[in-house]
């Protein structure tokens, strides 16, 4: 399933710093777009599906090898989220690996349509991101107001990326596959 | 027959330990020289990047035009597109030298002041971290801690963090903002603190005192940490209770917080001399 770091590390550091660059200039309202978000959810769906087209059932190993992949992507994504940021380090990646475990469980336990289960999960995706990296902020001593940032950052941001998402995971899709390699363990 | 894959369930564990150390750590301070590091690799790629952006803005809608005129005349579609395209460089560089100019003229007028000319190559990935990134840092002379202003002697905000070749600048804005200030008119102290939605409040300002919407609100200088007289912005609205130990005033920013471009950087102030502000 994993592309080569290759590939993965550099789109990461482009994702990021497109996010840090042209993301607030595209902002509608106070809706951003959360093009790392989107690629770590998309992401860890695609491995989720691919994990469950290899067959191995329900078996532990086959789960993690799932979701490991998203979880990956979140930790070096969010890395780079947090290097461009002024936040603590580390509080990007805590938020997308923990989003990335739970789309990727959701993903490989749950059968659905899977555009219906892309749109979802973006949805529950900016949920738990945003509510992690603000309370990581709180942990860190940064004042934080839940109610004002769900209405003025998290539902639009929500909206945004439901309209984005479909456009994000189409992307990977292609990317995963021209550029997966698959590693069976004989 | 197959094998069972191995199982890597100890992955997100391992990654959740290191990105849990790696919190505590820059909480403790201990990674800056990998951040320095880091920042060395990662900000060339973010210079170029914003140029590029900024590139294309300006020229998608040159493309739509020279559409329609090829059609007409190729000749003077070619020229046309020489002279637009030196066109928008020009205006480019046009608003560029009035952001100087005015930039310049800070610097002329504090001539106490020593101060550093800085691009803004980006701004913070998170909505609730109001910062932005610069392309000077350690190496330029920058320290945590000094103001940052922009024409007009408008304060934008202070140095929060610094790398070798860029730094980190706290908003005004920002929720963790806070800035000694008084009040052009009456003189009257206060405290200006970044808000949840991104605005500005004057708090602290004795009951006593008066304070009307279009008061300018200047930096106190108390403390020292900040010279006097920058520019904070103007009193949009008043909030006064009598059961309450202040007033608290609205404030819209001097500077357009959302739309910089180019900053000046105070690297060091002497409290005498000429008030900037005046």
């Amino acid at each position: 399933m994993s592309p080569s770091p290759y590939f993965t590390i550099p789109f990461l550091l482009i994702v990021a710093i497109f996010q840090a660059t042209a993301a607030p200039r595209l902002a509608i309202g106070s809706a951003r777009p959360d093009l790392m978000l989107l690629s770590v959810v998309s992401w860890s769906l695609l491995a989720a599906f691919r994990a469950r087209e290899l067959e191995y059932g329900d078996e532990t190993p086959s789960l993690m090898r799932g979701i490991n992949d998203g979880v990956v992507w979140a930790f070096v994504g969010g890395m780079f989220l947090d290097l461009l940021s002024s936040g603590p380090l580390g509080a990007n990646a805590l938020a997308l690996m923990i989003t990335a475990l739970a789309v990727g469980v959701i993903g490989v336990r749950v059968s659905g349509a899977r555009p219906v289960l892309v749109v979802l999960m973006a949805a529950i995706g900016t949920l738990i991101y945003h509510l992690v990296y603000l309370a990581v902020l709180a942990l860190t001593g940064r004042p934080v107001f839940p109610s004002v940032y769900l209405n003025r950052f998290i539902l639009p941001g929500m909206i945004l990326n439901l309209v984005l998402v479909p456009a994000v995971y189409l992307l990977l899709m292609m990317v995963d596959r021209r550029t997966s390699r698959e590693r069976l363990e004989w | 027959m197959l094998n069972r894959p191995r199982s890597r369930s100890w992955v997100f564990f391992v990654l959740t330990l290191v990105a849990v150390l790696a919190l505590v750590l820059h909480e403790a301070g201990q990674l800056q020289p990998v951040e320095d590091l880091a920042q060395l690799v990662i900000a060339p790629v973010q210079r170029s990047f914003d140029g590029l952006v900024n590139s294309a803005g300006d020229l998608f809608g040159l493309f739509s035009e020279v559409r329609e005129l090829r059609a007409e005349n190729q000749d003077l579609q070619d020229e046309n597109n020489h002279l637009r395209s030196e066109n928008i460089r020009l205006k480019d560089l046009e608003a560029e030298n009035i952001t100087l100019r005015d930039l310049l003229k800070f610097s002329r007028n504090t001539p106490n002041y020593v101060t550093l000319a800085a691009d803004v190559i980006g701004r913070d990935p998170s909505p609730y971290l109001n910062s932005i990134t610069i392309n000077v840092g350690d190496d330029q002379g920058l320290r945590p801690g000094m103001p940052v202003i922009t024409g007009g002697s408008a304060l934008v905000g202070r140095v929060r963090e610094v790398n070798p070749r860029t730094s980190k600048v706290q908003l005004l804005q920002d929720m963790n903002s806070a800035v000694n200030t008084l009040i052009q008119s009456s003189r009257a102290n206060g405290l200006v603190k970044g808000q949840s939605d991104g605005s500005l409040v004057m708090d602290y300002i004795p009951l006593e005192e008066k304070v009307a919407a279009g008061d300018i609100v200047l930096t106190s200088g108390l403390g020292g940490d900040l010279p006097r007289s920058l520019v904070v912005g103007q009193v949009t609205d008043v909030t006064k209770r009598d059961i309450d130990l202040f007033q608290s005033a609205a404030l819209r920013p001097e500077a357009d917080l959302n739309r910089l471009e180019v900053v000046l950087v105070i690297l060091s102030f002497e409290s005498s001399g000429p008030e900037p502000g005046k």
